[in-house]
């Protein structure tokens, strides 16, 4: 069994003296190379919850998203020795998380365009629309309803492209314009550029929440 | 700080700074703005989202297990691929190759612009009864196949069968450079294709006209005399299209566009003249 092995060789490793959990990214990344996957699964660890909501807000579709999230991560594993610490962890696994999203939403893009000349019955709306089953107590459920949630989250998957990975990054997942620019390969003018056009259309389709909202701070 | 610019801050998402903060204390207009601006950043962050699920972790190592033992990178280096795939490419080209070739023998001359020199490997007297005998240049009635110029009556239609190498507005170019009007005063052999009542379907300022051998390089300022199934040049006049083209005194032409001038009509027209110089066969390329 894979796992089997992958935990046996966790024991073959040295261990660190300190907690997995108290070393840097690049610690764990160096650790990573010289063979401790427990240090890797200490970087998934991290890191999976935040990649997996970030794809799932590019394509609105949960198994997709998981699917590419390790897939980020599997990318990172074979590709660990190239990594070099000029920058920052997060900034490189977003990056390469990015490159997968995009890349699916083009392939997705060819698949509409398919399925308007009948070859095949692909409907673009389920994926937008489907809402995995979320068992978490929503403390904000009292005043946000969830229909409203699923409409923020269509706004924002239904942006175009160029707009709606640096609205994620910066809305939801609180990154600096300098990060974002980084991990988008994108100039500073232009990112600050993307994310107020972006916020322009949103502005626009969830007027009607904006409204609401703007009265319960007053 | 102005409203214009204050607005522009807050509707970017940045956060303001203190000149701007300042501003909009002291500003309702711009206060709803920040209002607004604020509630969209706080609306954005309640955007659904998921929690991985409990064997992501699992999963993930059994991925990363299967592409250990299977790498799939470079796969296309393998001889399995490679090989087969060389061959293709390999068979594509030679057939490009053959292709080109194939083409290029069986066109009657086929040259670029300017004066063109290609050497003979035999004598001159070689090159003439190659003429003759049409081993080197197409015979007339093959001719009357592929150039547009009928050689029997009654003419063909204009354009039908023309010279794939030679575009039928190459004719054009020739005969308005200064063929129209010496060929008027030879009106008795001017045959329009269109005498029959065919319908023709080329513009009417394009009339194809026949004309002799020696009228032909009458016009282009060659006087010649028959020599041995070619014009051998008795003289070029100064500045003509002839002498511009670099006629010479003692050429023998052979042929208009790799139609061979014998004695029979030629239709006007043409733009690369094929003679024999010394040892040399060349093409000039007729300027108007």
């Amino acid at each position: 069994m894979a796992l089997d092995r992958f935990e046996l060789e966790q024991r073959e490793v040295e261990r660190p003296a300190v907690s997995y959990s108290e070393l840097s990214d690049h610690d764990l990344i160096d650790a990573t190379r010289e063979g401790d996957e427990a240090a890797f699964a200490e970087i998934v660890s991290r890191y999976k919850g935040q990649l997996t909501n970030y794809i799932y807000r590019m394509l609105g579709d949960y198994e997709e998203s998981i699917d590419l999230a390790q897939e980020s991560f599997v990318r990172v594993y074979f590709a660990i020795d190239r990594y070099h610490s000029g920058y920052a962890f997060s900034t490189y696994i977003y990056r390469i998380a990015t490159n997968l999203a995009i890349s699916e939403l083009r392939k997705r893009k060819r698949r509409r365009l398919y399925s308007l000349t009948g070859l095949f019955s692909y409907d673009d709306e389920s994926d937008e629309e489907y809402q995995p089953p979320d068992d978490r107590p929503h403390p904000e459920d009292e005043v946000v309803s969830r229909e409203m949630r699923e409409t923020i989250g269509k706004a924002i998957v239904s942006l175009p492209d160029r707009y709606k990975a640096p609205i994620i990054l910066r809305e939801i997942e609180d990154k600096t314009y300098e990060e974002i620019a980084e991990i988008l390969g994108l100039g500073l003018g232009t990112t600050k550029s993307r994310i107020s056009r972006g916020r322009g259309i949103l502005r626009q389709r969830l007027e009607r929440y904006l409204d609401s909202s703007t009265d319960e701070v007053q | 700080m102005k409203c214009s610019d204050t607005t522009k801050i807050l509707e970017s998402g940045a956060r303001p700074d203190e000149r701007a903060l300042e501003h909009i204390r002291g500003c309702v207009e711009c206060a709803l703005v920040a209002a607004r601006e604020e509630s969209l950043t706080s609306l954005l962050k309640r955007a659904p989202g998921i929690e991985p699920p409990s064997d992501f972790d699992r999963t993930l190592m059994n991925k990363i297990e299967s592409r250990r033992s299977k790498p799939v990178s470079y796969a296309f280096l393998r001889p399995g691929i490679l090989v087969p795939a060389s061959a293709a490419v390999l068979l594509v080209l030679v057939l490009a190759i053959a292709f080109v070739l194939f083409r290029g023998g069986t066109a009657p001359e086929i040259a670029g612009p300017g004066v063109d020199e290609a050497p003979v490997a035999g004598s001159s007297e070689t090159n003439v009864e190659s003429v003759d005998s049409g081993e080197d240049v197409p015979d007339r009635d093959q001719l009357a196949d592929t150039t547009n110029g009928p050689t029997s009556d009654p003419p063909n239609e204009p354009g039908a069968g023309s010279d794939p190498v030679e575009p039928a507005q190459d004719d054009d170019e020739v005969f308005e450079g200064g063929s129209r009007d010496l060929a008027a005063d030879t009106p008795e052999d001017i045959v329009p294709p269109w005498a029959d009542g065919t319908p023709r379907n080329v513009p009417e300022k394009v009339p194809a006209r026949r004309l002799s051998p020696r009228e032909l390089l009458a016009e282009l300022g060659i006087e010649a005399e028959l020599d041995n199934g070619g014009w051998k040049v008795v003289s070029v006049r100064q500045g003509s299209i002839g002498s511009r083209a670099g006629v010479r005194t003692g050429d023998l032409v052979r042929s208009l566009d790799g139609r061979p001038l014998t004695d029979a009509p030629l239709d006007v027209g043409g733009k690369r003249l094929q003679i024999v110089r010394g040892t040399r066969q060349m093409t000039l390329t007729i300027r108007p």
